[in-house]
């Protein structure tokens, strides 16, 4: 789903650096008379820009007073040329950003884009696949990587996912057994989460973390945790080496962090951090957890799946359904 | 088939290079029992046969009879697994292989067969069975649950645009697992499963058009309500024709009352037979339900942990 820009000058727009770089393939523009009759389809769209450039600010006021009916469409002023007087009165109205003069003029930076997913959610507006839109383009997996480079910071979903008895594992079968195990694991989550535009990052033996570059249309780290959990079967039964079904677990979270490709044991990273703890000490054997960062871009249809699962540093949890299978009578 | 010159020219030499003519006629025999050079081609079996003649003849009867495919097969076989103890090497079989590949045909080691190569034509026998034969075959019936209500309810363009979306979804599931979706009758389908592990093949195909049916009808479906299949997998004999209609027989018959009769909608069933094959990690995926004549059917289906 692509972001929408209300403006009259939209090539103007499109040249600004702060959307240059996302190109017509993100955003698409829509002339601003189009506005009023466009409102009860804006609650679908990631963010909607509304351009004030060469408004009076009576005219400013009337625009914003028609978009701030809607409560729950996620708008932002864009004022490239700093007319604004009073900023935040957008933000009293409910606007969740505002791009003056000096923002436009450079690439959003991935701590920018995190805060704005955080601030949207605390207004209750956090970013979804929601109702009016119930489809969601499955073959639109955008990977994102393009954007990443190495060295610098970026933002993230991170999946945890770790063999839960690996102690027992470790007595009950060889070593070179169990590395021969682990190795197809490890193969059968990177070619699940690939096809979601994940790549491992870091992994030991027995598990590690995926990432997924982060952008507005980003639902696809927590489709990939459902669907290592519908194809862990498919794995036990063709590829696992072990006798029996293999426990794991997986944790889904939100945020930013360095990225380097090599050398990835010496990164120092909140996320990095936190993600492991969330992992190892709060998830428990087979869960699927997520922080509400994650949740927020769970699509709509998919959150009946969820539970809350409490708090963890701060931060509420959710926890997916476990599928049962085998059992008559369910489905979708 | 066509066959080059260049192909029959390399069939001709290998064998009359690489073997005496009684292995010739053993080989053959692999394909076609009972098969004798002298007899079909009416040169006296007391005088030995030169080794290029009888070349020549088993080219032209097994490309008469439309088995020279089984008849190179066969020549890999020995090649790699020898002839009653004894080794054999054939020079050219490379070169055979080669331009067997450039007609549309892939070798397949696992399977022991040539099958048609992705980037082609796909038919329904793999382009290695033959039409009036029987083989045996792991059948799975699918078909959507409650058609005929969402005809009425929805217009033809929108159950067409979803049902096309389902059916694409079922052919890649089966062509994954090298099974062949042998026809589309309104809103079922039968597909078959032929090479080894063809009923674990056939069961995994099941249960993943059971998960990916979940995903679409949560994430994907553009109809306002579900659609739901019943799927079943039944093997048996049965006799390959290219139409699915002409291949009526006991096994596709009981296919077809399995998922018509004893499948709940959004669920796999798998015969009594198919059960026993599946062995200790997905039969305990499987529960058994009433079938027909008071015995069971094992039913497989996708449920959440209750909130």
């Amino acid at each position: 789903m692509k972001s929408v820009v209300f403006t009259d000058s939209p090539r103007k727009v499109l040249a600004l650096p702060y959307f240059r770089a996302r190109g017509t393939q993100d955003l698409e523009t829509r002339p601003r008379a189009e506005l009023k009759k466009a409102l009860p389809s804006l609650e679908m769209f990631p963010l909607v820009y509304v351009d004030v450039g060469g408004m009076t600010g009576a005219e400013c006021a009337r625009i914003v007073a028609t978009i701030s009916a809607s409560p729950r469409v996620r708008f932002c002023i864009l004022d490239p040329a700093g007319n604004v007087s009073d900023v935040a009165a957008l933000f009293h109205a409910g606007a969740v950003d505002y791009l003056g003069k000096r923002t436009v003029t450079a690439r959003p930076s991935a701590k920018r884009r995190s805060a704005l997913l955080s601030f949207a959610r605390r207004l209750g507006k956090g970013f979804s696949e929601s109702a009016p839109a119930p489809i969601l383009d499955l073959s639109a997996q955008g990977d994102g990587w393009a954007e990443i480079e190495a060295g610098k910071e970026h933002a993230f979903a991170f999946l945890f996912i770790e063999v839960d008895n690996a102690e027992e594992l470790k007595k009950r079968h060889e070593p070179e057994n169990l590395a021969a195990a682990m190795a197809t694991f490890r193969e059968f989550i990177e070619r699940v989460s690939s096809q979601y535009g994940g790549r491992t990052w870091m992994w030991s033996r027995f598990g590690g973390l995926v990432l997924f570059p982060l952008h507005e249309r980003a639902p696809f780290a927590a489709l990939c945790g459902l669907r290592i959990l519908l194809s862990s079967i498919f794995y036990d039964c063709e590829q696992s080496i072990l006798p029996g079904r293999l426990s794991f677990r997986m944790a889904l979270s939100v945020g930013t962090t360095v990225y380097h490709e090599a050398d990835t044991g010496k990164i120092i990273s909140d996320a990095v951090n936190s993600i492991f703890h969330l992992g190892r000490r709060y998830t428990r054997p087979a869960q699927f957890v997520l922080t509400s960062d994650a949740y927020d871009l769970v699509p709509q249809a998919l959150r009946d799946y969820f539970l809350p699962a409490g708090t963890y540093e701060g931060r509420r949890i959710h926890r997916m359904l476990r599928p049962s299978v085998g059992v008559r009578g369910a489905g979708g | 088939m066509k066959v080059s010159a260049r192909l029959a020219g390399l069939f001709e030499n290998a064998l009359t290079q690489a073997m005496q003519v009684d292995l010739m006629q053993s080989i053959a025999r692999m394909v076609i029992p009972n098969y004798d050079i002298y007899e079909r081609s009416g040169f006296p079996s007391a005088i030995g046969m030169p080794r290029a003649d009888a070349a020549r003849h088993i080219l032209k009867d097994f490309l008469r009879e439309g088995l020279l495919l089984k008849f190179v097969e066969a020549l890999i076989q020995v090649t790699s697994e020898g002839y009653m103890g004894r080794q054999v090497r054939i020079a050219l079989l490379p070169r055979i292989i080669a331009e067997v590949e450039e007609l549309g045909y892939r070798y397949s080691p696992e399977k022991g067969v040539f099958i048609e190569a992705g980037g082609g034509a796909r038919t329904m026998g793999w382009g290695t069975l033959r039409e009036g034969r029987t083989y045996e075959f792991a059948l799975l019936r699918a078909d959507i649950a409650g058609n005929s209500e969402m005809v009425r309810r929805y217009s033809r363009s929108e159950i067409a645009a979803a049902y096309d979306k389902v059916r694409a979804m079922i052919s890649r599931l089966v062509e994954k697992r090298d099974g062949r979706v042998w026809g589309w009758e309104g809103d079922g389908c039968t597909a078959a499963f032929y090479f080894a592990d063809k009923t674990i093949q056939a069961t995994l195909c099941g249960m993943e058009i059971v998960h990916e049916l979940f995903v679409y009808n949560l994430l994907g479906r553009t109809l306002p309500e579900p659609v739901r299949t019943r799927l079943a997998v039944h093997a048996g004999p049965c006799r390959f024709q290219m139409s699915v209609k002409e291949s009526a027989g006991d096994t596709l018959r009981r296919a077809e009352m399995l998922e018509s009769r004893y499948t709940p909608p959004n669920c796999l069933t798998v015969s009594p037979g198919v059960y026993t094959d599946l062995g200790s990690k997905l039969a305990p995926l499987f529960s058994p339900i009433p079938g027909p004549d008071n015995s069971p059917v094992y039913c497989y289906s996708l449920g959440w942990e209750k909130k």
